[in-house]
Order: structure tokens, then C-alpha cells, then sequence
């Protein structure tokens, strides 16, 4: 039996996982990462599953990436090549489409076909969203403080959080408040009239999660992918050269260059706990490594209730852990392509828009009633997708002429009634290429390899708990100071030397490192 | 032309609060109610000849301190519980929750062993969680930035939060956000019991169980103590009004009603006076709407008076009325499956688990009409015989979801309702002599409610506290001077407590007395 003493080890090899590695070995820890998989990324990696043809089987862009990770870990050198999604291309079932570019005005004029009012709006839309993104930001920077602890340094946090709120004009805050309690729908109903438009916004408010835009709560999903934005034209989301797999390879290049070690294939059974302190972890074929502090880039669940022996945590905690919500509508298609999908909808000289994203998404309606569809524990009769053909951004993606399309869909339920099996999977699947089939006809004639992975396939793939792509639900008793549980957000856990790093922690999912990185500085105040 | 103090418009349980304070403290004052009956759409009143049946609410308590402060147990105020509450069952299975909780958890027990272990701890933190916001009730909603009075409303709330402990405070501030379905999941297994907890946080509002936040709608009417077992006064909840009305005549106010369409009358920016349909002009040096925000400000006030931003914040309230109640007169005391003549005089619920309620919303979202409704049932002359002739009794049924845009006809309801609740009383088609339907769009054009919503707005998160009715006005102030709300549509919402007449009488006391003092 091998054993090896570190000052940390990493309890998966996700983005933020890598990023938190990256940050402590920088501050001069010896670190090992420790992946269960053949490679590192988690969730976000590229992989060649049929030959010659690159898949993003789970995250697909990158939006909220913070400036501070991408600038202290030089991931630029080390091979991140972020290129912007030029627009947004939204087919309309009855043969219209909305787009929106790079170009503000030139996005205000496609909306004015379809509103006038709209086009006018859309411009007081956009600078409102960006004013409360910006005010926001610090918020993802921070800490939480325990709202219950009156030490100076709660106390200090606090005073900061009200800081936050304080500079915002009375207009702002008034907004903020009614923003985070509303629905993306009755929130969108305020600003725009038509569908199209009201459709493809309200996308922001449900990806990842499971509610349709009508819920309330799902106002505050819509600002989280708003902080993403950097300047004002719709989302801005950007693409990794090579997948989003090349920006955990950037991220772990880094991290290996600051002297972290990474093991692959290295599926950790638990974690080792003496004398009511995290030690070390085992691997399934019983290797031991032992550090100072162990840190979990896993959800909750699988933390807790999987990894740590239960009797090392207080009753009060476990309970936490278990009322966390984490049930997902979330699944990922893949499609290797024989040449390119014909939109009914797309005008010719127009073919730019393929370079970005494709979204089925024509009205708040059409998502609300996809929701509807599973939240009894069933599937979309006409899912909402966001699809992607990355081969059009990088033709690295697929071998000439040919393509891959990549579709993030919604809804599907990760508590299916009776359970996924192969059966249910291609039934979903067909019906996802049947609905974007209505918009290109050709579709059908040009797979030559399809690939779904439904919310199992993503927990069994990638240790996501019911699949969850954001570790769990952004419902607003999920945010900030109570994620993943009250008292415990501030990535430090009951269980002495062990500390959480992943998407379940504030400020929450998407590819942001914010975790990873926060969760460092908490680590590096604890033992600098 | 005749002056007042104070004209109060509108004479719900808030307005006439806020007229027997104002009269109690020797103003000249004056309630104008538009339609024929003293309380708007909280009233008792005749149907078919010579039964008697509630307009709206069937239930609800004014709050303690005014029942006190006014003296209304002398005029007449004669409080009548409903002690329990029980749930409809497709499968007849009885299931009769007493206001008890010793007693209720062991009828839990039969449904679920463990949920009857954890039922009194739930309950327990449901009352930490509305007592706080009882605290919250009872105070005008900050302004941003706060005054040095709302800095000291807020410490007072934080410490009564630290004071019930960590552990707690943290957990009531997540209750207050919570979807009702994802906090019942945490607590019980039962689908009875979660359909029948998770009910009343549905009641009134135009959101299913699995919607966020929609805790705070249970917790609201747990707050005004009109949750899960309700109370009414003897002769109807419109007794409630009466008892409010003679106290405050007792006081000097004066009232009338049939006063057809009032508006405000505004002389440079001042809200001077009103005027009846008649073309009648009171004045006043002060005016309190009991009605909406949207009824007051587009409907009473001429909107050019008032800023376009203010117009359009009046124009966002959300109201979706998706309440009808329906009313029946029957030949006898009806019989249902597994209740019990003791449990008649409880409230029942049809909401046998959270999918069933949010099925019944699933239509109403697409403004269609659900066929798989939410009913809450009572038989008020179970413990009232003065309601109906002698052997005789009334039924009342709140049913939702009947929204406000599927505009469906009272038959329609009346039919569904029947059929619905045929199947667990299989006499009540042959018992009912009379009935009458009241859908939102009578709501609307009876009693000025806007869009038929009951609750002055809908009693969301987005339309609470200091966002009540709209952002920078939840002070119980206007933007026009002298004029000021004190309904359903401000803090602290819709039901029957009184508290917001309390408290605008109280605000504009205070702080509007101690400003003219200063000038």
C-alpha cells in the first residue's frame, strides 16, 4: 500500500477543482489533484467519443469565467483561446427568426422587425442588466459571511454585502429586489411584447435549472448569467478554441506549472477522518494519500453522504445535505454530421449566424409548457435547446466538410418516472432531433453518429449528483450565505481540514473558477 | 360643501380600522363605500331569499389589539373557531387534522409514522417563521435609503430574529424564500399532508406549490392567524365589518355607502376633496383609499396627475384574480365520505397532494381554466344556524383556479365545482335549492377590484414589505399630497387583520404629524 503526505488534496479534477489547486500550490502548497476519470475537467471536456468528430458532452460555453482566474493563472499562456460566439439565431415555427449579433444597433434593427417597442427597450434592457451585473460583481468575489455570527469578521463581511447594496441607486435596489424574487417571464412581460424576444431572454432565467420561466426565482437565474456579460449585447458567451476540455487543460497546465500534481484515473472511496479531522483519502484500490487538508470539488451529496462517513458530521448537517435540492432537467446532445443542417428559417447571405448559437426557444410559453411536460417526472414533448456547431467556430472540431452540433436540452426529468434506461434514452433522444428537425429538415439525412447523455449518464460520468450541471439548484434558499447550508457556505465544513470547492458552493454554477478560487482564499486564511 | 378630516374611500375591515382610529382620536371623519353594503367584498349578505352567504373571505381575524382597542366584542364582534381542518380524499380515507397537535399527530400517524414525529417540530418552526413576520406587520416598510425610524424597525426585526437563535434565524430566512412544495419535502412523506399544508400556500395566489417563494403565502396567512385553522364571527365574516363600522360610529365617523363612482379631486398637486357620481364634492384635508393601487391611481385619480414612471410601476402590480367563490343553499346538512359531523365545522380542503395543486394551476398559466380545481369548502351554518332557515344550511366554496383572463362562465364553475365535489358527497346535487357563482370579473365590477384579485395584488415576495404596492411608496403614502392607501394593496397585504388601516393611521400619525409640527 502506497502512502503520500501532501499539504492538499483535491477531490476531483472539475474546472474549479483545478483552479483551487492551481491557487494553493501558487501560495506555495503541495497539492495533488485526484481524478476519477482518464482525464481532467469534470464536466468540462471535450471528448472524441466517435472518431474524428469532437463532442462537448457536458458544458459547451464559457460566460462567467472570472477575469481574476484567467489573469492569475495565465491561462492565456498556457493555451486558452477564448473566442466570442458571434450571435444568436432563434428559427421560429412559422418560418421567421429572430438573430442578434455582435453589433448592438444591428441588434436593435432585427428587433424592431419584429417590435418596435421592443427595439426601443431593448436598449434601456440592456444598460439595466449591465448596471446590476456590475454593482454585482463584488458579491461573486466574496466570502459569505454567516449572517448568524457576530464576529468582526462576519461583521466585516456583512458591512461589505450592505456596501454592495448601498451604492445602488433607489431605482436599483427596488429592481435588484423585485428581480430576485419574480419570474423571468413576469420580469421579460415589464421590458418586451414580443415572443421571440420575451423566448430567447427567458432561456437565461432556466438554463440549468429545474423550473420553467414563469416560476419566481427564476429572475435571479436570469441576472446570474447576466454577470457573465461584459458589454451590453445580449449574452456574450465565448468559445474555448478546442472545447471547453481545452480550458481545463489550460487551467491544469497552469496548475501543474505552479507544481501541482494530478492523478488520473484516481477514483477516491473516501475520505480519511482521525480524531474528528479530515486526513487523507483513499482510492478505490485502497491507495492512501494523507495531507494537511482535503478539499472536495464534488457536490454535497456525494461529499457527504458518499465519501465522508457520516458519523464524523453533526445530525444537523447530514439533515442539511440531504434536503439539498439538486434534481435536474438537463441533458446533451450530440450530433456528428455529414455536412450542415439547413434552417427553413435562416435567409440566405445570413449563414454567419450558424457560427453561433441556435436556440429553440420561440416563445416563454413554449419553455414554460416543455417544463410542464416533466416536472411530474417526465420528458419535453417539445424540448428547449441551445445548440451549437462548433466545427463552424473551430474547424479543429470535425474532419473537413463534416460537423458536430452540440444541443444543451431541457426538460428532462433526472427523477424520470420508472427510471432512464436505453429505451427511454433513445426515445428522448429521437425527440430531440425530430423538434430540431422541424427547423432543418435535412438534419435527419446528415447524422452520422448521435450522442445523448441524460442526467444519469452525467452523474455516472461525471459524479454529478441527479446530473446536476450547477451542483444543485440556484433556488434562492440555495444562494450565497445558505449554499450549500447555512452556516457552512463559506467552503469550510463541520468535519475539521475538509473544505469544499465546487459549483455548490457560493457563488454558485457555470464555468466561473469563482469557487475555486474563493475557496482558496478561505483555505490560505486558515493556514497561509 | 361639507368638510371632513379624513375621508376614508372604500370600507373593508382597513378602511373602517383605519376610520374608528382616526374618529377614536377625534377627527371628523367620513367612509364612502361605493357599492349598496358597508364592507365591499367582505360581507354577508342575502342570496336566494333567505339564505346567508359570504361575498369573499369566509374566514379571518382582525388583530387582537384592535379587536381590544375598539371594543369590538361590544359591538357585537362574536368570534367563531374552525378547529379543524381536513382533506378531501379521492380514496374516502378520512383525514380530519385538529388544531391540537397532540391530537393531530396521531391522525398523521395513520397516513405516516415519521411524519407524525416531525409534524409538531414543523409546526414550530411555521410559528417562529410567522411570528416574525407578525413583528414585520406591524411596522411601516422601510424606504431606500432608511430613515432613522426605519433603522430602528430593522434593528428591532434582526434582534427578534438573533433571539430565536442561530439555527433558526437561519431557517426562517430560508422558509420566507422557499417554494412550499420543496419545504414540505424536506419534512414529511405523506402526500395527503403536503397537499394539505401546502394548500394554504397557494390560497389566493396565481402560482402552483412548486413555485418559488411560495412559503411566504403560507406564512402570510399563518401571520394574520387565518392559516390552517380559521375563525369567522357569528353571522358571517361580514359581522366582522359590522362590529368595525358600529365602533366606529360610536367614535363620530360617519358612513355611506352608495356612493357610486368617487373620484379624487387634486387641486395643484393636493389631494383636496373627492367627487360622488353625482357630481357631489366633499372635502378634506386628507384622503385614505382602501382601494387598490391601480383602482386608486388610474380609476379614482386622473393619471396625468401623476408621474409616467409612477403610472408604470402602478401598471406592473400584478394582480391575476384566480379566486371564484361560490355559494350554495342546500335542504339539509350535506354528507361527505370520512368527515365527521364535528369536522364540518372545520374548513375542508380538496388538495389531496402538491402535484394535484399544481395541476390545478398548470391550465390557469396559459389562462385557461382548470378542470381539476383547488376548493376550499365550509358549511358555516354547522355552527352558525342563524345563517339559513331552520334545517337548512349554506355551503361556501372557495375555487381556484378560476383566472381572471380565461373569463369562465359562473356556470361553468358551479358545474365543475358540484361535480367535483359530488364525488365524495354523492347527495349534494339533490340537497342544492339555490346558488350563486361570484367569479374575479364580478369582483372586479361589484367592488372595484382590480382583475378580481381579493388580495389587493398578488402576495407575492416581488409585492411585499417595502415593495408593497410599489417600489418607494410602501409608507402608505402617495405621490400626491394628502393622499394615502391603507388597503389590501399595502404592507401588510390582503386578509381580513385590519393591520394596514392600523398602520397607515398609525404612519401618517407619526411621522406626517410630527413633519407638520415641524413646519
Amino acid at each position: 500500500m502506497n502512502n503520500h503526505k501532501y499539504d492538499a488534496i483535491v477531490i476531483g479534477g472539475g474546472h474549479n477543482g483545478l483552479v483551487n489547486a492551481a491557487y494553493l500550490a501558487k501560495a506555495g502548497k503541495r497539492v495533488l489533484v485526484l481524478e476519477r476519470r482518464h482525464t481532467v475537467g469534470g464536466a468540462t471536456v471535450t471528448e472524441e467519443i466517435y472518431p474524428g468528430f469532437k463532442y462537448l458532452i457536458a458544458s459547451y460555453l464559457i460566460s462567467l469565467l472570472r477575469p481574476e482566474v484567467i489573469n492569475d493563472l495565465d491561462l492565456a499562456r498556457h493555451g486558452l483561446e477564448i473566442m466570442p460566439l458571434e450571435s444568436t439565431f432563434v428559427p421560429l415555427p412559422d418560418g421567421n427568426y429572430l438573430a442578434d449579433w455582435p453589433d448592438h444597433d444591428a441588434t436593435k434593427m432585427e428587433i424592431a422587425r419584429h417590435s418596435k417597442r421592443d427595439a426601443e427597450a431593448y436598449d434601456e434592457y440592456a444598460r439595466t442588466m449591465r448596471r446590476l451585473a456590475v454593482a454585482l460583481r463584488p458579491l461573486l468575489d466574496m466570502i459569505p459571511p454567516d449572517p448568524t455570527s457576530v464576529s468582526p469578521k462576519d461583521l466585516e463581511t456583512m458591512a461589505r454585502v450592505r456596501g454592495v447594496l448601498d451604492q445602488l441607486s433607489q431605482e436599483d435596489f427596488y429592481l435588484l429586489s423585485r428581480l430576485m424574487t419574480m419570474s423571468a417571464a413576469d420580469f421579460l412581460d415589464e421590458w418586451f411584447e414580443s415572443p421571440a424576444l420575451k423566448g430567447t431572454k427567458a432561456t437565461s432565467g432556466v438554463i440549468g435549472s429545474f423550473m420553467g420561466p414563469r416560476s419566481p426565482g427564476s429572475g435571479y437565474v436570469l441576472l446570474h448569467h447576466y454577470l457573465g456579460e461584459v458589454d451590453g449585447v445580449f449574452r456574450t458567451w465565448g468559445f474555448a478554441r478546442g472545447g471547453t476540455g481545452a480550458l481545463s487543460q489550460a487551467i491544469a497546465s497552469a496548475a501543474r506549472e505552479a507544481g501541482v500534481e494530478i492523478k488520473l484515473d484516481a477514483s477516491v472511496a473516501r475520505v480519511n477522518v482521525k480524531n474528528g479531522a479530515a486526513t487523507g483519502v483513499t482510492l478505490e484500490n485502497g491507495d492512501e494519500y494523507s495531507a494537511d487538508i482535503v478539499v472536495s470539488n464534488a457536490d454535497p451529496k456525494r461529499t457527504f453522504l458518499k465519501l465522508v462517513d457520516s458519523q464524523h458530521l453533526p445530525e444537523e448537517f447530514v439533515h442539511d445535505v440531504k434536503r439539498y435540492r439538486i434534481s435536474s432537467p438537463s441533458c446533451k446532445v450530440n450530433l456528428a454530421l455529414d455536412g450542415l443542417p439547413e434552417f427553413t428559417a435562416l435567409p440566405k447571405g445570413k449563414e454567419a449566424l450558424l457560427r453561433g448559437s441556435i436556440e429553440i426557444a420561440p416563445s416563454v410559453d413554449y419553455l414554460e409548457r416543455a417544463y410542464d411536460d416533466a416536472k411530474y417526472g417526465g420528458w419535453a414533448k417539445k424540448p428547449f435547446m441551445d445548440a451549437l456547431i462548433p466545427s463552424l467556430i473551430d474547424p479543429g472540431m470535425a474532419p473537413p466538410g463534416k460537423h458536430v452540433m452540440s444541443m444543451f436540452v431541457q426538460y428532462a426529468s433526472s427523477d424520470l418516472e420508472g427510471g432512464w434506461n436505453e429505451e427511454k434514452k433513445a426515445q428522448f433522444l429521437d425527440t430531440v432531433i425530430d423538434t430540431m428537425a422541424e427547423y432543418a429538415p435535412n438534419l435527419k439525412d446528415l447524422i452520422l453518429h448521435k450522442h445523448i447523455m441524460t442526467p444519469w449518464d452525467l452523474e455516472r460520468t461525471f459524479g454529478l449528483t441527479g446530473g446536476h450541471i450547477f451542483h444543485g439548484e440556484l433556488a434562492l434558499q440555495q444562494l450565497f450565505f445558505l449554499r450549500p447550508s447555512p452556516q457552512w457556505s463559506n467552503y469550510r465544513t463541520p468535519l475539521k481540514n475538509l473544505y469544499m470547492c465546487g459549483s455548490s458552493t457560493h457563488p454558485g454554477g457555470c464555468i466561473t473558477g469563482a469557487p475555486g478560487r474563493n475557496a482558496a482564499l478561505a483555505i490560505l486564511e486558515d493556514r497561509p | 360643501m361639507t368638510t371632513y378630516e379624513t375621508i376614508v374611500l372604500g370600507s373593508s375591515p382597513n378602511a373602517l380600522t383605519a376610520a374608528a382610529y382616526l374618529a377614536r382620536a377625534g377627527q371628523r371623519v367620513l367612509v364612502l363605500e361605493s357599492s349598496l353594503h358597508i364592507g365591499g367584498a367582505v360581507t354577508t349578505t342575502t342570496f336566494a331569499g333567505e339564505f346567508q352567504g359570504d361575498t369573499s373571505f369566509t374566514s379571518g381575524r382582525l388583530d387582537d389589539s384592535i379587536v381590544k382597542d375598539l371594543k369590538l366584542q361590544q359591538h357585537g364582534l362574536e368570534v367563531i373557531e374552525r378547529n379543524s381542518i381536513s382533506s378531501l380524499l379521492p380514496d374516502g380515507r378520512s383525514f380530519t387534522l385538529p388544531s391540537d397537535r397532540t391530537a393531530a399527530t396521531e391522525v398523521i400517524g395513520s397516513f405516516s409514522p415519521n411524519d407524525a414525529d416531525r409534524y409538531e417540530k414543523f409546526m414550530a418552526l411555521v410559528d417562529l417563521a410567522s411570528d416574525f413576520l407578525k413583528s414585520a406587520y406591524t411596522m411601516t416598510p422601510q424606504a431606500h435609503p432608511p430613515t432613522a425610524i426605519d433603522a430602528q424597525h430593522m434593528m428591532t426585526l434582526v434582534s427578534k430574529l438573533r433571539g430565536y437563535g442561530n439555527r433558526e434565524m437561519t431557517e426562517v430566512m430560508r422558509l420566507l424564500v422557499m417554494s412550499v412544495r420543496d419545504l414540505l419535502e424536506e419534512w414529511f412523506e405523506s402526500p395527503q399532508l403536503k397537499g394539505l399544508l401546502g394548500s394554504v400556500a397557494v390560497r389566493g395566489l396565481p402560482h402552483g406549490p412548486f413555485a418559488g417563494a411560495t412559503t411566504f403565502n403560507l406564512l402570510h396567512h399563518l401571520a394574520i392567524g387565518d392559516g390552517y385553522f380559521r375563525a369567522t364571527a357569528k353571522g358571517g365574516v361580514g359581522s366582522i365589518t359590522k362590529a368595525l363600522a358600529a365602533a366606529a360610529k360610536s367614535h363620530g365617523a360617519e358612513l355611506r355607502t352608495g356612493a357610486g363612482k368617487v373620484t379624487v379631486v387634486i387641486t395643484d398637486g393636493v389631494a383636496t376633496g373627492v367627487e360622488l357620481a353625482s357630481g357631489e364634492q366633499i372635502s378634506a384635508t386628507q384622503i385614505i383609499s382602501d382601494y387598490d393601487a391601480r383602482y386608486t391611481f388610474h380609476q379614482m385619480v386622473d393619471p396625468p396627475e401623476l408621474e409616467p414612471e409612477f403610472n408604470r410601476a402602478v401598471k406592473r402590480i400584478r394582480y391575476n384574480g384566480s379566486v371564484a367563490r361560490i355559494n350554495l343553499a342546500l335542504s339539509g346538512s350535506p354528507e361527505f365520505a370520512g368527515i365527521t359531523k364535528e369536522a364540518l365545522r372545520g374548513t375542508l380542503t380538496l388538495a389531496p397532494s402538491i402535484a394535484y395543486l399544481e395541476k390545478a394551476f398548470d391550465a390557469a398559466k396559459y389562462g385557461e381554466f382548470s378542470d381539476q380545481p383547488f376548493l376550499e369548502v365550509t358549511v358555516p351554518t354547522e355552527s352558525d344556524p342563524t345563517l339559513a332557515p331552520s334545517g337548512k344550511h349554506v355551503m361556501s366554496v372557495w375555487l381556484q383556479y378560476a383566472p381572471y383572463r380565461s373569463n369562465t362562465p359562473g356556470d361553468r364553475l358551479l358545474e365543475l365545482t358540484l361535480d367535483r365535489l359530488s364525488q365524495f358527497a354523492p347527495a349534494l346535487r339533490s340537497q342544492v335549492l339555490h346558488s350563486q357563482v361570484i367569479t374575479p370579473q364580478d369582483y372586479e365590477q361589484q367592488f372595484n377590484l382590480t382583475e378580481g384579485n381579493l388580495y389587493g395584488g398578488d402576495m407575492t415576495l416581488t409585492q411585499a414589505f417595502y415593495l408593497r404596492p410599489v417600489p418607494g411608496f410602501a409608507q402608505y403614502r402617495s405621490p400626491l399630497k394628502q393622499l394615502y392607501l391603507c388597503g389590501a394593496a399595502t404592507h401588510p397585504g390582503g386578509g381580513i387583520s385590519g393591520l394596514g388601516g392600523r398602520n397607515a393611521v398609525n404612519e401618517i400619525g407619526v411621522r406626517d404629524l410630527a413633519l407638520a409640527a415641524k413646519d
